[in-house]
């Protein structure tokens, strides 16, 4: 993957201007205020790759102390970008440039008129087949993110999945890159919610990363997102990132290549596993091999859990659960109107629920199932496939 | 109509009218149905037996549908119903009538009654008594066993077993072997005890049974499992980026058989799918614009039901039947058709 040098306060040429003699930066933009981020990324987005886009965020987080690029992984068999234009366009206004650099990397500008918000995204190839990353240097919370982003990822998410992670999971990827960077993250905010009242804490106070993620598990807090520090054992501040249990990475300043390499990478490994997990055919499921959540302890453990466990999925705005049997082994079945998935859940073992997708059943679906169960009733984590025989070996007396 | 035609199975469907006889008519039917998944599951085990979960045969030249058929390749034949015996004598007498007239369907058919655990003893001393039933009998096709579902262990399991040792005789299988239930009920008596694992998958891939299912059990199974694949994407899509509060849904008994054949692989009957969607109108989640005709419109989405203490869609249908009472046992007013969605689905 070659690097393409993009110098925006020298080098940036406007889109109508591409190929044709240079025009004084004066007359392309205001000298007192060099383009944004967004702005180089549409007008060189066919010299565009995915290193150089990252460069490009380095160099603007050296001249500005807020930038921020905003990593979010998605999961696409085919190149999202005409399906991201597609459902975009039923709401905002949607143009896009292609990269000649490198073969599926569109730079898309967005705009909602209605509400003058306009912003740029990138939508890049991952490192294996079938992961994508959206690159924007959109702050997650504005209102130009929630307007011109949000619902478009939400649209396309049956056939474009997101992942999630465990607190254990991202304790593990946090760890990895402390290891492999040879540094020390200092988390700075820490986003964490109790799975009883549903309320976000911060945790301000700046703590080694270890003793964070033992109050998290002490307190049986779900981690929301952290915000860190990779500092070296010289002083030097190698990379300030963050990360939320969506997967979505936040690069604010320090080496580039060292979030690409080994934060991004480490996501994009666990997305691709988190959808092989879920991808799981009605058939198979039936022959045998449901997807399964299994609990950290036995939680399925009588009449009013089995029962808080379908009303914390039945109070979600979007699903209908009916349950057939709740105890002692649970059975339910869930539509999920975002896109008509529907499953079956069964849970004959206090530790374990099963999932068996309908023939219509996105990876999505199943998802956010598992995220609500895991963040509003009990830890756990998705197995790797179950067997369950179906022999008749213990059947009989 | 000879005695033995008269439909005296567990789970015919009888609704009682009142909130608590509906519901019990449909957690009864999904017992059944997870009784046959037992049995279906027993013998889907056994290579030489074809277990036929939807039977419908001829008798005597009339049509009859028990709740299962197995046959076997060398000619003996299996059928099996769940009866819970009406405990007046003409009820039981009519019930056994009945059973006893399947055995008539092939030269070597046995049938399986599957009667509760807590009369299944009771009920077979009253055949003897009454001579339906010889002790000594060994030409008398009929086998009774009881079922029950035994929730104590850890792991639920359905039991079945013969109610007593009365009768020396039962099951002409011995051609099975190990896999006799001749062998497994009445000479050691050990029963069968069947878990969930064995059972889950047969119920998920057969949610309904040989029976006409109770009209809320049948409306469950289409909002939860049917119509949503009845809706394409773009539908799913529209409805959001419109913020409608749910999507309108034009179906008829026979579009639903097709999208339930699609979606399930099991085909059923539309006199079944009409009393649904009929329930469906009386709930107000469906419109039929002409009375006469075959056409309804569901109101697809989440169903709503403000001041309802529950959360699930069997329940939430009830309370739009006969209106809802919150877990304090106040009325709640009856909710407009519209109102499906408490929020619309937020876009953006």
């Amino acid at each position: 993957m070659g690097l393409c040098e993009v110098r925006p306060d020298f080098h940036a040429v406007g889109p109508r201007n591409f190929g044709k003699a240079a025009v004084p930066m004066s007359q392309l933009f205001d000298m007192g205020k060099p383009p944004s981020f967004g702005e180089v990324l549409w007008r060189v987005a066919a010299k565009l790759t995915r290193a150089g886009i990252l460069s490009l965020a380095e160099r603007y987080s050296k001249d500005d102390g807020f930038f921020t690029l905003s990593v979010v992984p998605r999961y696409s068999a085919t190149d999202p970008a005409q399906l991201f234009e597609d459902l975009g366009c039923l709401f905002l206004s949607v143009s896009t440039r292609v990269s000649a650099q490198q073969s599926g990397l569109t730079v898309l500008h967005l705009r909602d008129e209605d509400r003058q918000l306009s912003g740029y995204a990138a939508l890049v190839p991952g490192r294996f087949d079938g992961v994508w990353l959206l690159v924007t240097d959109m702050k997650r919370s504005s209102p130009e993110y929630h307007h011109l982003i949000e619902p478009v990822l939400h649209l396309m998410s049956s056939r474009v999945p997101g992942a999630w992670l465990t607190t254990s999971a991202l304790q593990d990827v946090l760890f990895e890159l402390e290891n492999r960077l040879s540094v020390t993250l200092t988390p700075g905010r820490v986003s964490s919610h109790n799975r009883e009242r549903s309320s976000v804490e911060y945790m301000h106070q700046r703590r080694p990363l270890n003793e964070v993620f033992a109050e998290l598990r002490s307190r049986e807090l779900v981690l929301r997102s952290l915000e860190f520090t990779g500092v070296a054992k010289d002083g030097r501040r190698v990379l300030v990132a963050g990360i939320d249990k969506w997967m979505r990475l936040r690069y604010r300043g320090g080496s580039s290549l060292a979030f690409d390499q080994y934060l991004v990478s480490a996501v994009e490994v666990r997305l691709r596993r988190h959808v092989r997990a879920l991808a799981v055919r009605r058939d198979e499921a039936l022959s045998g091999n449901p997807i399964v959540f299994r609990f950290s302890r036995d939680v399925l453990t009588n009449r009013e859990r089995n029962q808080e466990l379908i009303d914390t999925l039945a109070s979600q705005s979007h699903v209908s659960v009916c349950a057939f049997h709740v105890n002692p082994y649970l059975h339910v079945a869930l539509v999920d109107h975002h896109d008509g998935s529907s499953m079956d859940l069964f849970a004959d073992d206090p530790s374990m629920l099963a999932v068996i997708p309908g023939k219509r059943c996105s990876v999505a679906a199943v998802s956010r199932t598992f995220d609500r169960v895991y963040a509003h009733f009990a830890s756990g984590s998705i197995a790797d496939l179950e067997h369950v025989s179906m022999a008749g070996d213990d059947v009989g007396a | 109509m000879s005695p033995w035609l008269v439909t005296m199975s567990a789970h015919k469907s009888v609704t009682h009218g009142t909130r608590e006889g509906v519901a019990d008519d449909y957690s009864t039917y999904d017992q059944s149905v997870e009784i046959v998944g037992c049995w279906h599951s027993w013998f889907s085990d056994i290579d030489e037996a074809a277990f036929d979960h939807f039977p419908t045969i001829t008798i005597n030249g009339r049509e009859c549908t028990p709740d299962f058929l197995v046959s076997f390749a060398k000619g003996y034949c299996l059928i099996g119903e769940l009866c819970r015996l009406s405990m007046n004598d003409d009820g039981l007498k009519d019930s056994v009538l009945q059973a006893l007239g399947y055995a008539d369907f092939a030269s070597q058919t046995d049938v399986m009654m599957l009667v509760p655990h807590d009369y299944a003893d009771q009920a077979e001393r009253r055949m003897l008594d009454a001579g339906l039933l010889h002790a000594d009998a060994e030409d008398e096709p009929l086998v009774v066993l009881s079922y029950v579902r035994v929730d104590a262990d850890r792991v639920t399991r359905w039991v079945f077993k013969r109610p007593s040792p009365i009768r020396a005789f039962s099951f002409r299988d011995a051609f099975l072997g190990a896999r006799s239930l001749h062998e497994k009920m009445t000479v050691t008596l050990e029963g069968l005890k069947v878990p969930p694992k064995f059972w889950r998958n047969m119920k998920i891939r057969y949610p309904f049974c040989n029976d006409a299912p109770p009209p809320l059990y049948t409306a469950c199974v289409l909002w939860e499992k049917v119509f949503s694949a009845m809706l394409s994407d773009a539908d799913y899509v529209n409805a959001r980026v419109k913020r409608l509060p749910h999507i309108r849904l034009t179906v008829t008994p026979t579009s639903v058989r097709e999208a339930l054949r699609e979606q399930l692989d099991i085909e059923v009957k539309v006199a079944w799918l009409r009393d649904a969607l009929e329930l469906l109108a009386r709930a107000r989640l469906a419109e039929q614009p002409k009375k006469s005709a075959d056409d309804f419109v569901i109101k697809y989405g989440k169903i709503t039901v403000p001041g309802s203490g529950h959360s699930e869609t069997h329940e939430l249908i009830l309370d739009r039947l006969f209106g809802a009472t919150s877990s304090g046992g106040n009325a709640v007013p009856q909710v407009e058709q519209d109102q499906l969605f408490p929020d619309p689905p937020a876009l953006n």
